[in-house]
C-alpha cells in the first residue's frame, strides 16, 4: 500500500468561488438582523464580495492550473467565462431590490440563494471533472428551483418551481446515469480522458454515456426538444430571477459543453452530428415559437432557445473561431437577456402585464426604460454597432470555417424570423400606447444596470477585438493546449 | 521612434473629442446658469482653446519631425486592435508622416482661428452650445481622416466630417422659411453618399487584392499586386476619384457645394472650403502609388479637374451671392488641386490646399464680416462703396483677393503656378497641353470673377443707399481673426518662394513611387519663366476686365441675369438636369421598382414568415403545461438521439 501522498493545493485557483460562498454565508447572517425592508447591506457586501472574486478572477486569467488532484482547473475559458457569471449576478443584484420590494416578496433568502447559485456555475465553469461539475449544477439548480418558486402566494410561480424541479430532477437522472457509464468505459469521470480512449470495445457504452451527458445538459441549456420547461418557468418565475437563470445557466451549461465538446468531439464522430440535429432545431423551433408568443417573458423564452441553438453551431464547427465565438456570444448574451429581463421587470413591478401589447409605447412611460429596451433587442437581433452583430458573425464564421454550410444558412436564415419579431417589439416600444399610463420613475440601481447592460453592448459592438482577442486566447488555449490527464490507478489497473 | 512621440497624437484628437463632449453635455446648463455672456464666453473659450490646443500639440510633432532625417520620419501609431474575425484585421492605427502633419497643422491651425472668429460671428445665436458641440466634432473627425493609418480608420472620419457638414449646412433649421437650408444639408449629404459608394468599393477591392487596408501595406505592395490586374487598378483608382469627386465637390458631383452655403459663414470657411472639400485631393495622394498604377485613371483624374475649375469659374462670374461667388471659386480651386494630382505632381495639389485654406478662410471671413454688417443681405448687386465702412475687411478682403487672382508675392501665385508648370511639363497626359490651356483660361476667369466681387462690394457706387442700421464692423474677435489670416496670407506668400522646401518636405509621402520623373514629365522645371508670365499676364488681364468692366457697378443685361449670364447663373443647367434626372427619374424609377420588388420580396417574406408562424402554431399543442407530457418529450427526444447512433453509427 502506498503511502497517501498529500496533493498540492493552488488555494488562488479556488479563491473566486470561494469568496462568492463566503459572501453567500455573511448575507445569510447580514439578513438575521436586518428588516425586511431594508436590503440595502446585503446588497451592498454582496457585490463587494462579488468585485473581489472578480478581483481574484481576473488575476487568474492566463493562468493554467490544475489542482485538487486534477479536479479544479483554473484557466482562461474558465476565467472569460466566470467574470460573464459574476457580472451577470451583480446586475442581478442591483436591480432586483425593487422589484422585490414591489411585489411584496420581502424574502431575505433571495441574495444568498442567487450568491450560491452563482458559486454553483463557478464550479461548473472550471472543472474538467464530472463529479464536481454534477455538484456545481445541482447547486445551482437547486437555488434556481427555489428562486422560481420564490413568490409562494401566485399559483404560477409555485407551479414553475415545481415543474422545473421535477424536470430538472429528470434531466439529472440522464446526466448521472451517462456518468456512470462513462465511470464504467473508462474508469474515469474525467472528461478530459474521453479523447484519449483507444479501447475499441468500450465504444458502445462510451457513446451511450456521451449522449446521456448531452441530454442532460442540453436541458440545462433549453435546446430543442428538451426546452419545453423554458418558458412556463421564464414566465412563472419572478422576473429577477427569470433575468439571473437566463443569462448564468446558459453561461454555465454552454462553459460545460465547450470543455465537454473539445475532448469528446475528436473520439466520436456522432458528437457533432448530435448537436448538429440540436441546433438546427432549436433554432428553427426557438425562433417559429417565439413569433406566436403574445408575452414578452414566453417570447424571450424561446428566444432563449433560439440562441441555444446559435451557440451550439460554435459546438458543431469545434474550431477555435467557433470555441471563440461562443465565449463572445455568452458574455454579450448575459448582457442582453439580464437587461432585456430587468426592463420587463420594471414592467412587472409597475403592475403591468408583461405581454407584447402593454410593451407598445414604453416610450411615453419611460425613455429611458424604451431606448435601453430598444438596444437590447437590435443586440438580441443582431444588428450592429450592438454586440450581438459580433456574436453572430463569428458564429456565422465559424460554421463557414468548418465547412457546415447548411448550418450557416440556417442560422442566417433564422436570424431573419428573429428579427421580425425583435423589431417589431422595438418598433411599437415607441409607438402610441394603447391605454394612457402613468410615467415611471426607474429606480436609480435599475438604471445603472441598464446603463451598464446598455453601454456594454454598445462598447463590445464598436470596439470588440479586446473581448475577441480574450476568446481567441481562452479558445486556443482549450483546444490546444490543453494538457494531457496524468495516468491514474484507474489507467494503471487496466 | 526617438523624437517623435507618437502618443502626442492622441491628445491632438482627444482635445477636440473632449471640446465636442463638454459643449454637449454642459453648454446648455452653462448657459442657463452662469448666465448667456459668461456661460458664451466660457464655451467659446473651451471651443476656440481646444481646436488650438491640438495645434500646439500638432505643431510640437511638427518641429520634432524637422528635427529627424528624411526616412524616419514617419511613424504609426497602433491604439488597439478595432476588428479581428477570420482574415480580416483592422486596427485603429494613426500615421504620422509630413503629409498627415501638413494636414493637421491647417486644420487645427485655420480651424482654431476660425473658431475665434465663430465666437463672434455666432455670439447672439440661441443654439450657440450646438454649433460648438459640431464644430469641435468636425475638428475631431477631420483629425481621424487624416491621421488613419488604413483605409477603415480613415472612413469614420470620412463619414464624420460628412455627418458634421450635414448638420452645419442646416443649422438654421428652426424657421419653417429655412425649409431650404434643411433641403441643401440633405442635398450634400445625399450626393455624398455615391461618392461615399466609391469609397467603400474601392475598399472592398482593396482588401480582396491585398488583403489588408493599411496605406503604408497597400502602398509598398501596390506595384506586385496589380501589376498583372491594370483593369483593377483602373477602377480603384477610379473608385477612389469618384469618393474624391463626391467629398470635393467636382464633376459631376460638385453641385452640392453652392446649396451647402446655406450654413453659417464660419462653417462655410472651414469646412466647405479649407478642409473637408480637400479631403478628397488628401485620400489621391495618401493612396497615390494606386493611381499610378493606372495611368489612364489619371489621365481622367486631370481632365476632370481641368473641366471642373474652368466650368466653375465661368459660373463663377454670373453669381450674384456673396458667398456662392467664393461656393464656386472653392469648386474651381479644388480642380486645379486634382489637375495637379493627375498629371503626377501630388505635391503641387497639396501646395495648393495649404495656400487655398489661407486665402479661402480669408476670403470666406471677410465676406462673414460683409454680411454681418449688411445683416445677411448677400446679394452683391445691391451692395457697394462698403471699403470705408468696413475698412479693416476690405483691407484683409483685399489681400485674399490678391492671392487668389495669383499675383506675386501672395501664397495663391506660388501654387498655381507650381500646379500650371507642372502641367506644362508633364508627359504621361498626352493631352496636357490643352489643360495648360484651360488653367490659364482659368487663371484669368478667377481673377476676372474676384475682381468683379470685390469691386462690387468695396469699391463700384453703393446701389441702395438705404439700410436699416448703421454698416459697420462688429466684434473684435471677427476682425482680429481676419488681420491674422491676411498676416498668414503675406507671410506664407513671402516665405513661399521657398516653395522647394516645401517640396523637400512632402517628397517622402507624395513623391510618385511607381512611375518615374521620366515617365511623368518632360523635364523638372523647364519653361518657368514663360510659365510665370503667361499666368501671371492672364490673371492681370482677368484684373483690368473686372476693374474696367464693374468700376460702376452691374453692367446691363448682367444685372437682369438675362441671356448667358442668366444660363451661366443656372450652372449652365446642370443643376436643373441633375434633378430631374436625380429626383424626378429617380423618384419614378424607385416607384416603378418598389411597386415590381416590393410585391416580389412582400411575396417572399410573407411565405418564409407565414411558415415560420405556422411551425410555431404547430409547435403549440407540444407546450401543454402537463410535466408529464413534457416529461414524455423529453424521453422521445432522448430515444431520437440514441437512435441517431445507430444511424451514424457509434463513433
Amino acid at each position: 500500500m502506498e503511502a497517501f501522498v498529500k496533493p498540492e493545493i493552488e488555494w488562488s485557483a479556488l479563491a473566486p468561488m470561494g469568496v462568492v460562498v463566503a459572501t453567500a454565508l455573511l448575507t445569510l447572517i447580514l439578513e438575521l438582523f436586518l428588516p425586511p425592508t431594508r436590503r440595502t447591506p446585503m446588497i451592498a457586501v454582496g457585490l463587494l464580495g462579488l468585485a473581489i472574486a472578480a478581483y481574484f478572477q481576473t488575476a487568474l486569467w492566463q493562468s493554467f492550473v490544475l489542482t485538487f488532484g486534477e479536479m479544479l482547473i483554473a484557466d482562461s475559458l474558465g476565467a472569460v467565462l466566470s467574470l460573464a457569471v459574476l457580472g451577470a449576478t451583480a446586475l442581478t443584484l442591483l436591480f432586483s431590490e425593487d422589484y422585490l420590494q414591489a411585489r411584496g416578496l420581502r424574502y431575505g433568502e433571495f441574495y444568498p440563494l442567487v450568491l450560491f447559485a452563482s458559486a454553483g456555475a463557478l464550479a461548473m465553469l472550471t472543472t474538467t471533472n464530472l463529479m464536481v461539475m454534477f455538484i456545481g449544477l445541482e447547486m445551482l439548480s437547486l437555488a434556481l428551483y427555489v428562486l422560481s418558486g420564490l413568490s409562494r402566494t401566485e399559483a404560477r410561480s409555485e407551479e414553475s418551481a415545481l415543474k422545473y424541479f421535477l424536470l430538472g430532477a429528470f434531466a439529472s437522472a440522464f446526466l448521472l446515469y451517462g456518468m456512470a457509464l462513462m465511470y464504467g468505459a473508462l474508469g474515469t469521470v474525467d472528461i478530459r480522458d474521453v479523447a484519449f480512449s483507444t479501447d475499441e470495445a468500450s465504444v458502445a457504452l462510451l457513446t451511450a454515456s456521451a449522449i446521456l451527458i448531452l441530454i442532460g445538459l442540453a436541458f440545462k441549456a433549453s435546446l430543442v426538444p428538451f426546452h419545453l420547461w423554458t418558458p412556463d418557468v421564464y414566465q412563472g418565475a419572478p422576473t429577477v430571477a427569470t433575468a439571473y437563470m437566463s443569462a448564468v445557466a446558459k453561461v454555465a451549461a454552454f462553459g460545460v459543453l465547450i470543455r465537454l465538446t473539445v475532448s469528446v468531439a475528436p473520439a466520436l464522430e456522432l458528437w457533432g452530428a448530435l448537436l448538429w440535429q440540436l441546433s438546427i432545431l432549436s433554432m428553427v423551433v426557438g425562433n417559429a415559437a417565439a413569433l406566436v408568443q403574445r408575452d414578452a417573458k414566453r417570447m424571450l423564452a424561446y428566444s432563449s432557445v433560439a440562441h441555444a441553438g446559435y451557440l451550439t453551431v460554435g459546438l458543431v464547427s469545434a474550431n477555435t473561431t467557433g470555441v471563440a465565438g461562443m465565449i463572445y456570444y455568452l458574455v454579450a448574451y448575459s448582457l442582453m437577456t439580464v437587461g432585456a429581463f430587468a426592463v420587463l421587470s420594471l414592467m412587472a413591478r409597475a403592475g403591468d402585464a408583461t405581454t407584447v401589447d402593454a410593451l407598445q409605447g414604453l416610450y411615453r412611460r419611460s425613455p429611458l426604460a424604451a431606448h435601453a429596451m430598444a438596444i437590447l433587442l437590435l443586440s438580441l437581433a443582431g444588428i450592429p454597432p450592438t454586440a450581438g452583430f459580433w456574436g453572430k458573425w463569428y458564429l456565422f464564421f465559424a460554421a463557414v470555417e468548418a465547412n457546415q454550410w447548411l448550418l450557416a444558412g440556417v442560422l442566417a436564415l433564422t436570424s431573419v424570423i428573429g428579427a421580425a419579431y425583435y423589431l417589431r417589439l422595438a418598433f411599437s416600444l415607441y409607438a402610441e400606447p394603447r391605454e394612457a399610463t402613468p410615467a415611471w420613475r426607474v429606480p436609480a440601481p435599475v438604471a445603472t444596470a441598464l446603463l451598464a447592460c446598455v453601454l456594454g453592448l454598445i462598447g463590445l459592438g464598436v470596439l470588440p477585438a479586446r473581448l475577441t482577442d480574450a476568446a481567441r486566447h481562452a479558445a486556443r488555449q482549450v483546444i490546444v493546449e490543453q494538457p494531457a490527464p496524468t495516468p491514474t490507478d484507474a489507467h494503471a489497473r487496466k | 521612434m526617438e523624437g517623435l512621440r507618437s502618443d502626442t497624437i492622441l491628445w491632438v484628437l482627444a482635445l477636440p473629442l473632449a471640446g465636442s463632449l463638454f459643449h454637449a453635455l454642459l453648454g446648455g446648463w452653462l448657459v442657463r446658469t452662469l448666465g448667456e455672456r459668461t456661460g458664451k464666453w466660457l464655451i467659446g473659450a473651451v471651443g476656440t482653446g481646444v481646436a488650438l490646443g491640438a495645434f500646439a500639440f500638432g505643431w510640437q510633432l511638427f518641429q520634432a519631425m524637422l528635427a529627424l532625417p528624411e526616412e524616419a520620419r514617419r511613424t504609426t501609431y497602433l491604439l488597439t486592435d478595432w476588428i479581428r474575425v477570420g482574415d480580416l484585421r483592422v486596427p485603429i492605427e494613426f500615421v504620422l508622416d509630413p503629409l498627415s502633419i501638413l494636414m493637421t497643422l491647417i486644420v487645427t491651425g485655420v480651424g482654431g482661428l476660425i473658431h475665434l472668429y465663430a465666437t463672434g460671428y455666432m455670439a447672439e445665436d440661441e443654439d450657440y452650445p450646438r454649433f460648438f458641440t459640431y464644430f469641435n466634432l468636425f475638428i475631431f473627425f477631420m483629425l481621424v481622416l487624416v491621421l488613419a493609418g488604413n483605409f477603415l480608420v480613415m472612413f469614420v472620419g470620412w463619414e464624420g466630417v460628412g455627418l458634421c457638414s450635414y448638420l452645419l449646412i442646416g443649422f438654421f433649421y428652426r424657421n419653417a422659411e429655412w425649409k431650404s437650408n434643411t433641403d441643401a444639408a440633405n442635398k450634400a449629404f445625399i450626393v455624398n453618399r455615391i461618392g461615399d459608394a466609391g469609397y467603400l468599393l474601392a475598399m472592398f477591392l482593396v482588401f480582396a487584392l491585398f488583403g489588408t487596408l493599411s496605406f503604408a501595406q497597400v502602398n509598398a505592395q501596390a506595384l506586385p499586386v496589380l501589376r498583372e490586374a491594370s483593369l483593377a487598378a483602373t477602377a480603384i483608382a477610379l473608385l477612389l476619384f469618384l469618393a474624391a469627386a463626391g467629398k470635393s465637390a467636382q464633376l459631376p458631383l460638385y453641385f452640392w457645394l453652392p446649396d451647402a452655403m446655406a450654413g453659417p459663414t464660419p462653417v462655410s470657411a472651414l469646412i466647405h472650403a479649407a478642409t473637408m472639400v480637400t479631403a478628397g485631393v488628401y485620400l489621391l495622394v495618401r493612396v497615390h502609388p494606386l493611381l499610378e498604377m493606372a495611368p489612364m485613371a489619371m489621365g481622367i483624374v486631370a481632365g476632370v479637374g481641368a473641366l471642373t475649375a474652368l466650368f466653375a469659374a465661368t459660373i463663377a462670374i454670373a453669381q450674384t451671392d456673396l458667398k456662392r461667388v467664393l461656393a464656386y471659386s472653392t469648386v474651381s480651386q479644388l480642380g486645379y488641386m486634382f489637375l495637379a494630382c493627375g498629371v503626377g505632381a501630388f505635391w503641387a495639389g497639396m501646395f495648393h490646399v495649404a495656400t487655398h485654406a489661407f486665402f479661402k478662410a480669408l476670403l470666406f471671413l471677410g465676406a462673414g464680416s460683409v454680411l454681418i454688417a449688411l445683416h445677411h443681405q448677400g446679394d452683391i448687386r445691391a451692395m457697394g462703396g462698403l471699403a470705408r465702412a468696413l475698412p479693416i475687411t476690405a483691407a484683409t478682403m483685399l489681400v485674399g483677393w490678391l492671392a487668389i487672382a495669383g499675383i506675386p508675392p501672395l501664397s495663391g501665385f506660388w501654387s498655381k503656378e507650381a500646379v500650371l508648370l507642372s502641367v506644362y511639363n508633364a508627359k504621361l497626359v498626352t493631352f496636357a497641353p490643352v489643360l495648360f490651356g484651360v488653367g490659364i483660361l482659368t487663371a484669368g476667369l478667377t481673377a476676372a470673377y474676384m475682381t468683379r466681387m470685390v469691386w462690387l462690394v468695396f469699391f463700384a457706387p453703393p446701389a441702395h443707399q438705404e439700410h436699416h442700421a448703421p454698416v459697420r464692423e462688429r466684434y473684435a474677435t471677427v476682425l482680429s481673426v481676419l488681420g491674422l489670416l491676411a498676416l498668414g496670407s503675406v507671410l506664407f506668400g513671402w516665405l513661399l518662394p521657398s516653395e522647394k522646401a516645401f517640396h523637400e518636405f512632402l517628397k517622402p509621402v507624395a513623391e510618385p513611387s511607381i512611375l518615374t520623373q521620366e515617365q511623368l514629365f518632360f523635364s523638372e522645371a523647364a519653361g518657368k519663366g514663360l510659365v510665370f508670365g503667361i499666368a501671371l499676364g492672364a490673371a492681370v488681364l482677368g484684373i483690368l476686365f473686372g476693374v474696367a468692366r464693374y468700376r460702376r457697378g452691374v453692367p446691363e443685361p448682367e444685372a437682369r441675369l438675362a441671356g448667358v449670364w442668366g444660363a451661366a447663373h443656372k450652372q449652365w443647367g446642370y443643376d436643373g438636369v441633375m434633378r430631374a434626372v436625380g429626383v424626378n427619374l429617380g423618384g419614378a424609377f424607385a416607384l416603378v421598382l418598389s411597386v415590381i420588388v416590393e410585391s416580389l420580396i412582400d411575396l417572399v417574406v410573407n411565405a418564409v414568415g407565414a411558415l415560420a408562424r405556422s411551425v410555431g402554431n404547430w409547435l403549440r399543442p407540444l407546450q401543454s403545461g402537463y410535466v408529464r407530457s413534457y416529461a414524455f418529450v423529453m424521453m422521445l427526444g432522448a430515444l431520437l438521439l440514441l437512435a441517431a447512433a445507430f444511424v451514424y453509427g457509434l463513433r
